[in-house]
Order: C-alpha cells, then sequence, then structure tokens
C-alpha cells in the first residue's frame, strides 16, 4: 500500500483526518461535488413508480395500479405513484429527473446476477465494483451505510461502512489490546483499522437520525447525508435498500416502500444540508418487472425499469433519454418494459459531467466496453 | 489433545463444549463420521413445537376469520394472531439454539443447517413467517444422510418452500381453474430451483426453461380441506391447476402426465454435472474455505456423479480429504456460528437476551430469516465488514459484562485445545481482568474462526 492510499484509509471519515487527506484539485471547480449511489434491491417496479398515460397501461396492469385520478400528473405523458409527494415538489423545483425503461445490459432475470452486473458493470462474478473503480479515479475514500459494504464498493480503493451501535462502545483499551492480538491475521486487522476510524463521529449523527426517524430507509439515507456533509467528508456515499420483490398482492406493499422512500429522499436532502446544492444522487434497481401484472396481483422480475436522478446538480423537471411505450409489439420478449436506455450510459454521464472523471478512463478503467454516456443530466 | 481432535470439532462440527475436543481427539475422523447417522429429531427441544399443517390450519383460520370482521374485533383478532406468531417464532429460535448449544451430533446439526440454507424458506416473507422451524423439522433433517434427489424432493415441495416461492398461487394459464379464473403462472419457484438449488446459471437455461418447468410445477399446492387421505395443510396435487400437456426443459421433452411431471424434471435436474459442481463447491467453500482447493472440489463432485448424489459418500470423502483438515482455520464464523460456539462454550441461558431474536438480531443475522431465497452468504467478505467487526466486539464486551465472575483464561484450552495460539494466550493471560480476557478470548483470531 502506498503512503497516499495508507493515509486515506487510516484517515477515513474522522473529520481532521480527512482535511488532512491531500485534496483533489478539480479543473472545472468540482470540488465540493457530492455523488450519492442508491439501489432498490429486488427489482423496484418502475411502471408502478412512474406510470406512462399510454392507455394500454390500464389493461395491462390497471388493477394493481392507484386510480387515475390519484396519480400525480407531470404533464408530459407520465404520472408519480401517490405516494411520492416530495419527490413530485422536487421534480417540479427542478431537482428531479427520470429515466424510464432503463437497464444494465444484463438480460436474464437473476436478482443476484443482476445486481451484480448493476454493481460490477463487468463480466459476471466479478469481485470489484464499478463505484469504487470510480472512487480510485478520484483518489477518493467511499462511505456505504449498513452492515456490509456493498459489491459496487468493493475493490483496492480505501472504503468504510458503518452501521448505528447496539450496545455501548467497547472501551479503548479493549480495542488497543485487539489490535495487538490482530497483528498476525491481516484481515482483522484491516478491518478493525478502518473500523475504529469511522465510529466515534457516526454514532453522533445515529443517535440523532434514531430520535428522529423510526423508519429504516430514512435513517440510513440521512445519516449518509450528515456523515458526508461534514467539512471534507466523503463525495461518495451508497446504500442498498431491501424489499422491492413484489411478486404478490404489491399495491399495498409499494404504497409503503414509496411513502418510506420518499420520506428517506427528504431526509436525505434536508442532511445534506448546503451540499444539497452540489449533490446527484442516483437510484437504480437491478431490474424492472413485468409490464402486465401476474396471476396474484404482482409482477416478475422483468427487464426495463426505472432510474432516478436527484440533487441540486441535476438537471431536473424533466424525463430524459428515450421511452419505448407498453404497446404489446413495443415489449421485451412480449412480457417486459423495452429496455430503451442503458444505466451504464447514464452513470458514465454523471461521472463525467457531476465528478469530472475523464471520458478515457471512463471508457478504460470504469465501464469498460460500454456505449456513450448520456448527455445533459448534470447542470454544466 | 490433538490439533485433528480441535479441528473436527471446530471445523466441522459447531465448536467446543467442555471435553469435547479431548474426547474427538481419540479419533477425530471417526468421531465425525460416527454421527452421520439418524438423529433423534424428537429432542426435547422440538418437542412443544407445531408441525407445519396445524400451523397452516391456524392461519388459515385466522385470516377466513378476519373476512367475518370488522372494527375493534378484527383489531383484536390480529393482535391475537401477531402475538401468536412472535411466540412461534421465539419458540423456534430458542429450540434450534438450545439443541446445537447442546448437541452430541454437532456435524450431523451442521450439516442439517448446512441444507437448511441451501433450501432456503425465510420468515420474511410474511406468508412464511410461522414456517421455517417446521420446515427445518419436516423436510431437511431426516433426508441429510440420503441421495440428494430425495432431499430436493422433500425440500421443494414441503409446504412451507411451495408457499415462499410462490408456487401456491402459481396455476396453468390453459388448466380448468386458469381458464375459468384467468389466473397464471408465477416462476419463482421454478427460477430458484434451476439457479440455486440444482444447476445453477452454469447449465445455460433460457427464460423458456424457466417458463416450462413452471408449467410443470403447477398444481403442486397446499391442500386447502381435509378430505381422504389429505389432510389440510399438507402438499397436494390439484390436476385442475396443472398445465396441461408435455413439456421441454433443457433440450429434454417430458411426456410425463401430471404429479409425475415436475418430479422427472427435478430429478434429471439434480443428476446433471452443473448440480455435482454447485453443491460440491458450496459444501468445501462452507466447511473449508472461501475460496476452496479445486483438488477438493473436484473429489467431492466426482464422488457425487459417482453415488448419483449420495450425500453420506459426499460428507465421508469431505471428512477422508487431507484438503479439509489443514492446520490453519480460514473459514470466519457467521454471527450465528459465533453465538452458538460461544453457547457450547459457557451455555446458552448465558449467551442469550430475554428475546433470544434480539441477540442475533445484534449481529445481523437472525435464525429463519435469510435475506434472498439463496440464503445467507458464506463467506468472510459478506460477514466481516470493519463494522461489523466492531459489532463483534461490542457484542464480546457487552456479554463479559453481564458476568462478573467469568475468567476467559479458563476457557481457552477447551475451546481451542492445540489451536490456541502462543500470542493469543500471552495476550489473554495479560488481560486487566477475567472479563476482558473473556471478551478477548471470544475475539481472538482462533475463536473468530473456524
Amino acid at each position: 500500500m502506498s503512503d497516499f492510499s495508507r493515509r486515506q484509509t487510516l484517515g477515513l471519515l474522522t473529520g481532521a483526518a480527512f482535511a488532512a487527506t491531500p485534496k483533489i484539485s478539480f479543473a472545472q471547480g468540482i470540488e465540493g461535488r457530492k455523488f450519492i449511489f442508491i439501489i432498490l434491491r429486488g427489482g423496484m417496479d418502475g411502471l408502478a413508480a412512474l406510470i406512462p398515460d399510454d392507455k394500454e397501461i390500464e389493461g395491462i396492469r390497471g388493477h394493481i395500479l392507484p386510480a387515475q385520478n390519484e396519480r400525480l400528473n407531470l404533464g408530459n405523458g407520465f404520472r408519480l405513484h401517490p405516494s411520492f409527494t416530495g419527490l413530485k415538489d422536487l421534480y417540479a423545483a427542478g431537482e428531479a429527473a427520470f429515466v424510464h425503461a432503463a437497464a444494465t445490459p444484463y438480460r436474464e432475470r437473476s436478482h443476484f446476477e443482476a445486481q451484480d452486473t448493476l454493481e460490477t458493470m463487468s463480466f459476471a462474478g466479478a469481485k470489484e465494483g464499478w463505484l469504487n473503480r470510480a472512487l480510485a479515479a478520484q483518489g477518493q475514500a467511499g462511505l456505504a451505510v449498513g452492515r456490509a459494504v456493498p459489491l459496487a464498493m468493493k475493490g483496492p480503493a480505501p472504503v468504510t461502512n458503518w452501521s448505528p451501535p447496539l450496545f455501548k462502545e467497547a472501551p479503548d483499551d479493549l480495542l488497543m489490546r485487539l489490535s495487538g492480538l490482530y497483528e498476525n491475521d491481516s484481515l482483522l486487522a484491516s478491518q478493525l483499522l478502518a473500523a475504529q476510524e469511522t465510529s466515534e463521529m457516526g454514532m453522533e449523527i445515529s443517535q440523532r437520525s434514531a430520535r428522529r426517524f423510526t423508519k429504516e430507509y430514512t435513517i440510513a439515507l440521512s445519516t449518509l447525508g450528515e456523515l458526508m456533509s461534514v467539512d471534507g467528508g466523503p463525495g461518495i456515499g451508497m446504500v442498498g435498500l431491501d424489499g422491492w420483490d413484489t411478486h404478490n398482492g404489491q399495491a399495498n406493499q409499494l404504497i409503503r416502500n414509496f411513502t418510506a422512500l420518499d420520506e428517506a429522499l427528504i431526509a436525505l436532502k434536508n442532511s445534506l444540508s448546503g451540499a444539497w446544492e452540489k449533490s446527484c444522487v442516483v437510484i437504480c434497481s437491478e431490474f424492472g418487472r413485468t409490464a402486465a401484472a401476474n396471476g396474484t396481483r404482482g409482477t416478475d422480475h422483468g427487464t426495463g425499469g426505472l432510474t432516478m436522478l436527484l440533487g441540486g446538480a441535476v438537471k431536473g423537471g424533466k424525463i430524459h433519454g428515450n421511452w419505448p411505450g407498453v404497446k404489446p409489439a413495443a415489449l421485451y420478449k412480449g412480457r417486459d418494459l423495452y429496455p430503451a436506455n442503458d444505466i451504464t450510459s447514464i452513470l458514465k454521464g454523471v461521472m463525467r459531467d457531476h465528478l469530472g472523471i475523464k471520458r478515457h478512463t471512463l471508457d478504460t478503467k470504469i465501464f469498460p466496453n460500454s456505449g456513450r454516456a448520456i448527455n445533459g443530466l448534470i447542470r454544466v | 489433545m490433538s490439533l485433528e481432535g480441535a479441528i473436527a470439532v471446530t471445523r466441522f462440527g459447531l465448536g467446543a463444549k467442555d471435553g469435547e475436543i479431548k474426547q474427538a481427539s481419540r479419533a477425530p475422523k471417526d468421531w465425525l463420521l460416527g454421527q452421520l447417522r439418524p438423529n433423534n429429531s424428537s429432542h426435547a427441544a422440538f418437542k412443544d413445537l407445531r408441525p407445519s399443517d396445524e400451523i397452516y390450519s391456524f392461519s388459515r383460520q385466522y385470516k377466513t376469520a378476519r373476512k367475518t370482521m370488522d372494527g375493534d374485533a378484527l383489531t383484536a383478532a390480529s393482535r391475537v394472531y401477531g402475538k401468536a406468531v412472535r411466540q412461534n417464532f421465539n419458540a423456534e429460535v430458542t429450540a434450534r439454539s438450545l439443541y446445537a448449544a447442546q448437541t452430541d451430533t454437532p456435524f450431523h446439526e451442521r450439516l442439517t443447517r448446512f441444507w437448511s440454507n441451501h433450501f432456503s424458506v425465510s420468515a420474511r416473507n410474511r406468508n412464511t413467517r410461522l414456517f421455517p422451524g417446521a420446515y427445518e423439522r419436516e423436510a431437511i433433517r431426516p433426508h441429510i444422510l440420503g441421495s440428494f434427489y430425495e432431499l430436493a424432493i422433500s425440500a421443494i415441495f414441503h409446504p412451507a418452500m411451495i408457499i415462499f416461492l410462490d408456487n401456491d398461487s402459481s396455476v396453468g394459464p390453459n388448466s380448468k381453474r386458469g381458464r375459468k379464473n384467468n389466473i397464471g403462472l408465477n416462476e419463482n419457484l421454478a427460477r430458484e430451483a434451476l439457479e440455486l438449488h440444482t444447476v445453477t446459471p452454469a447449465a445455460g437455461y433460457t427464460q423458456a426453461d424457466v417458463t416450462e418447468f413452471a408449467k410443470a410445477l403447477t398444481g403442486w399446492r397446499i391442500a386447502r380441506k381435509t378430505q381422504d387421505s389429505q389432510k389440510q395443510g399438507q402438499i397436494t396435487f390439484q390436476e385442475s391447476s396443472h398445465e396441461p400437456g408435455s413439456r421441454s426443459v433443457l433440450g429434454k421433452l417430458y411426456e410425463e402426465k401430471e404429479a409425475k411431471q415436475a418430479l422427472a424434471i427435478l430429478k434429471d435436474l439434480c443428476a446433471r454435472p452443473e448440480t455435482a459442481q454447485n453443491i460440491s463447491h458450496k459444501l468445501a467453500m462452507h466447511f473449508v474455505s472461501d475460496e476452496p482447493p479445486k483438488a477438493l472440489v473436484s473429489k467431492l463432485k466426482k464422488v457425487f456423479v459417482k453415488t448419483e448424489g449420495d450425500l453420506t459418500a459426499l460428507y465421508t470423502a469431505l471428512v477422508n480429504s487431507p484438503l479439509a483438515w489443514a492446520p490453519k482455520a480460514q473459514k470466519i464464523k457467521t454471527p450465528e456460528e459465533l453465538i452458538i460456539s460461544t453457547a457450547r462454550l459457557i451455555g446458552l441461558e448465558k449467551v442469550m437476551s430475554e428475546r433470544p431474536r434480539d441477540t442475533y438480531d445484534s449481529l445481523a443475522q437472525v435464525p429463519f430469516t435469510a435475506p434472498t431465497p439463496e440464503g445467507w452468504p458464506d463467506t468472510a467478505k459478506d460477514w466481516l465488514g470493519p463494522d461489523a467487526l466492531i459489532k463483534r466486539i461490542e457484542w464480546a464486551n457487552e456479554l463479559a459484562s453481564r458476568m462478573p465472575d467469568i475468567d476467559g483464561r479458563s476457557f481457552l484450552k477447551t475451546a481451542l485445545g492445540r489451536q490456541l495460539s502462543p500470542q493469543t494466550l500471552q495476550a489473554v493471560s495479560r488481560a486487566e481482568s477475567g472479563q476482558q480476557a473473556f471478551a478477548m478470548a471470544l475475539m481472538s483470531p482462533e475463536f473468530q474462526r473456524r
């Protein structure tokens, strides 16, 4: 490990240590920008979140959607699910954009392989995530909130994860003795070191969050926002939110999920406070779901899904990309929303325009063998 | 005491009880192979728990009664039901923990848990909240010593799995019920049976194969009523839900009719080399290393193919392979393994909080609640992030602080035998108190690994 990366590992997240990390200088004034990647695990039903006005939709799944007059009209052929009141306001303020019918290059229907693809944007079975490659390109350290580091952030660039404490903190003396005991066990030693650096500040923040909020999504996102918005805090963060695999009776389940997500996103905005202006939050799921309802008032694993982009840095109030429609002939394999937009291209556009990562680096290191970046997602 | 004795107890077993390493040291392999006998699953720990058909009837009664209620009566009924669900869950977690903490055949129990996780049914799905304990007792426990195919049948065609992966509501679109009620297929069980339980995507199946297998599986559902020899809540084959016609899966035509169709397909899936590879790799990964020696995997695969999936032969080959006995422990314990191995050392009652699920929840692995149909992950990268390690330390510290009279030094030999390193012995001996010594012993590299 070079001195540079070692210092970063050591310095992860304690404010002073972050400040001591050499600052990267961004030619286009990109310093201070935040990027947050949220995966909705399980296959979020994009056609229930952002409902097209296409008349065919009522025939194939009208009975599992909210009534037409309850949907939140965006005035451009699409309506948000009624639970997304906060998101609707962000959209109206130009701080939320959508790309519908978006998918990774993966065309099968396994959760695990699809999530692996979304997180590695590489061959199946790859062990490193694309977000880690982006961190390496930026010379940055990343932060994941949750009990584990997600695959997208795994790799050689330094990353830490953090979740709220459950018991009283372990005394320093015990930690010191254990770090001596772990001298010959490199895995335990490195994890302990990384953990010690993160715990102090995170705990204070989460105690505040836990008092204010009770919902899991909200605690995760607001803690992430606060950790990232401190002086010298990490520029790249990630959270995975579970619970989106809706095979049966999905209408009520999605009211709960969308309401919780909506509340959490507004809490994220508030926790980022001033940093929101320079933030881009990208929300993806591993795939969308079947266009039609299945026999059990749910939907099965599909292809095209919904990608959301939020934040002050986003060129919002707009639906980007192509819309294939939901006519029978327009469906992928006669059953799924057609993958008209490539999530890789979305992420590439954001990495280039928001974080200033060079096109060559994107093409060769972060998203090898990918298509063209989508332009105009970020206010430049 | 021998090193092999300690390995047998910690790597193949569930962690040492007092005197267990000494006992296993006499003939470590015989100690393990002797556990591959049908087990007394009527252990006292399980005796008051409900079988799955009773569970089904109970929740069906509740769901039927609900329809006639509203207002306060409905609120009261759902409160009673919710309480019963929680009590059932806690009783199941306690029984499973108690059995594991006490059993004299821990290798047998580790294998049971391995298969229960392979054919995972999770209580996270609200339709199966009551089932996973009964499922493990009925579908897994009695079947882990026979052939893989028999185990796969008992797991996949158990009511809990049929509900968990939505086959209970899957109906052939051209079946009698499908045409009449305009209801259709749910392919969840077919997909997971292919991807996770048997051949994995390595077999190169397509969406068409999944759909075909799903059609073959239609009709396998839960008996709604007791009639003839069929009890309510048991698995049954309902012809009027079954998609008519022959099926084609992975290039083979299945002309079997009705109930036999899915079984014939499953039988072939179980016999495929990709299944042998999947199971051999998973077993070696579970027992030996996150990246198991290729030679070990291919040895197991050969045995699997040659014996047509004889599981006892497979375990015997594992135990008899020198590659499974590397002196240095590679596997990081999962949270559940850490808790159980600690319980075997000091007694379950000392490890558990008032609600056992809280103890497990503190380390993010509550039994019966695997996050996906894939079951719990099984490698260090999944279980030992920086935050997870801190949680383990906080847990060990908390546990030690609740036991003022404990002395960690006295447990080291019992727990680790010859696996104990001089460094750990020295560091623990120099702890400032017996309690700190205990927290350090639990957090030592040797006790965190197996």
